[in-house]
């Protein structure tokens, strides 16, 4: 608890979590122009939001979780005070302090991204029931990429001071990511950072001639949350690792 | 003085991990715009102009701005570590000047940036898509309007970096404006929205040019733009006060 109440007064001023709720409320706003809204389309509303916040998720939150991380470790390296730190805590508990701040801020993002989602229903009024199987998957899938993304991130941070790499691998993983929703669905899964996608559980129809788009559900790929899960631990791993031997 | 403090600037670049960027970004775009636009032949029938919307669709409305806030952060991270800000300020430059030049610097990096993008358009043509002749001139033509409509952007993001004692804060806003720049162009709002102007001056996503008997109004925003974001740049760093 002292640990992580010495990172939340680290990020005093530094409005760490202000970012945290800027960037899941860009989601949502993005989400208001996505056309679930338009007339005709109400009585699949949500399905369209379930379908169109991955989508948005794979632009905003590589880079996104990449600036969580990036402004977490920078404040270490900046202030070179790595040195000083590390004489008054343990390696462990720095590492532990920062990744809990981290969550926070991610499961931040996720309940205001969760909390959005009924309330663009409500605000446009779609007819459609909510499914709330889709909506835990999507609040439970983001979330777990997020974190996953995280630990990649803050191990890149880590191991290297310059925070371009850092920033540099979230916009590739932004625009990669991207790209594989567009590609064979087997390219999506060698691209973590684009996640967000084929663990989407709706899928879309559009037929040329009538111009009519239509969402169906996909069955939940469980697989494919555990190997995010997977890979979160495996970068966690790595992220300590560099902590643990980073010479200070 | 400008001359003395673009060649410190372009110092600064050599060896840089941004040009990993630099090559990486355009060449994602590249392969994707290629792959997708072999897949989708039955539908995309007016060969270089269809696949220059591959090419920059992504490209240009989500990932141009956020890589020049990557170059404009990276220029402005030395003068934001220890006391470097008292040093620049007592130097014996305008400071205005220093910000000039870093202006020169990732224009200069945004126009060769549009020439990779150009190399790798034509390769991808002639080679991926297999597609006769040569690029129409009007694909220069909106490279050019894409680098004018950027200058605005790289103006806004070498303040923010300034301003923002931050690496990658800037770099998340510059995404931000770039999809409220997207939604800006949908709702025919894009001559008002800084983001917006290198979307329009591309002509991405668009095989007739969206800016036919408009490109005054383009050049008009781009100016005021330019120079809003010029003035206040000169206002901060003269009125503002030395912070270690």
């Amino acid at each position: 608890m002292r640990t992580l109440y010495a990172e939340l007064k680290k990020s005093r001023r530094r409005h760490n979590l202000l970012v945290a709720v800027c960037i899941s409320l860009f989601v949502l706003l993005w989400a208001t122009q996505t056309g679930s809204a338009d007339e005709g389309r109400l009585e699949q509303g949500y399905s369209g939001l379930f379908y169109a916040v991955p989508v948005m998720n794979t632009v905003v939150m590589p880079l996104g979780t990449a600036v969580l991380a990036s402004r977490l470790w920078d404040l270490e390296s900046k202030g070179n005070s790595c040195r000083m730190l590390l004489t008054l805590q343990s390696r462990k508990a720095l590492f532990l302090g920062k990744t809990m701040v981290a969550l926070l801020q991610i499961l931040l993002i996720g309940i205001i991204e969760g909390a959005g989602i009924p309330a663009l229903g409500k605000h446009f009024g779609f007819t459609e029931l909510l499914d709330w199987g889709q909506f835990w998957w999507l609040a439970i899938s983001t979330f777990a990429v997020n974190t996953m993304l995280f630990f990649l991130w803050l191990f890149l941070s880590i191991r290297f001071d310059n925070q371009v790499p850092t920033l540099a691998a979230g916009m590739v993983g932004s625009l990669s990511g991207l790209f594989a929703a567009f590609m064979p669905s087997l390219v999506s899964y060698f691209l973590p950072w684009g996640y967000y996608i084929p663990l989407s559980t709706i899928r879309m129809d559009w037929n040329r001639e009538t111009r009519i788009v239509r969402y169906y559900p996909a069955p939940y790929p469980v697989w494919l949350l555990i190997l995010t899960a997977a890979f979160g631990v495996l970068f966690a791993v790595m992220a300590w690792k560099a902590l643990k031997h980073k010479e200070v | 003085m400008l001359l003395r403090c673009i060649r410190a600037e372009n110092r600064k670049l050599r060896r840089s991990p941004i040009w990993l960027l630099f090559l990486a970004v355009p060449a994602i775009s590249a392969v994707y715009g290629t792959f997708n636009y072999k897949m989708n032949l039955e539908i995309l029938t007016h060969g270089w102009y269809d696949l220059w919307t591959q090419y920059t669709l992504f490209y240009a409305i989500f990932f141009f701005a956020p890589l020049i806030g990557v170059y404009a952060a990276y220029l402005w991270r030395l003068e934001h570590r220890g006391h470097n800000w008292n040093l620049i300020m007592t130097a014996p430059v305008r400071p205005f000047c220093l910000y000039f030049a870093k202006f020169c610097v990732v224009t200069k990096m945004a126009i060769l940036t549009q020439l990779w993008l150009l190399v790798l358009f034509v390769m991808g043509g002639k080679f991926g898509a297999k597609l006769p002749g040569f690029p129409p001139p009007e694909i220069v033509l909106w490279l050019l309007r894409g680098i004018i409509g950027g200058l605005a952007i790289i103006a806004l993001q070498l303040l923010l970096s300034m301003v923002i004692h931050n690496f990658a804060l800037p770099v998340q806003i510059a995404l931000g404006g770039s999809v409220a720049g997207l939604l800006a162009v949908s709702k025919d709002a894009g001559l008002y929205w800084p983001y917006s102007l290198m979307i329009m001056g591309m002509n991405s996503n668009r095989t007739e040019d969206v800016m036919a008997g408009g490109i005054w109004g383009f050049f008009l925003s781009c100016a005021v733009f330019l120079t809003v974001f010029l003035l206040i740049a000169n206002v901060t760093l003269t009125k503002r006060d030395v912070k270690a």
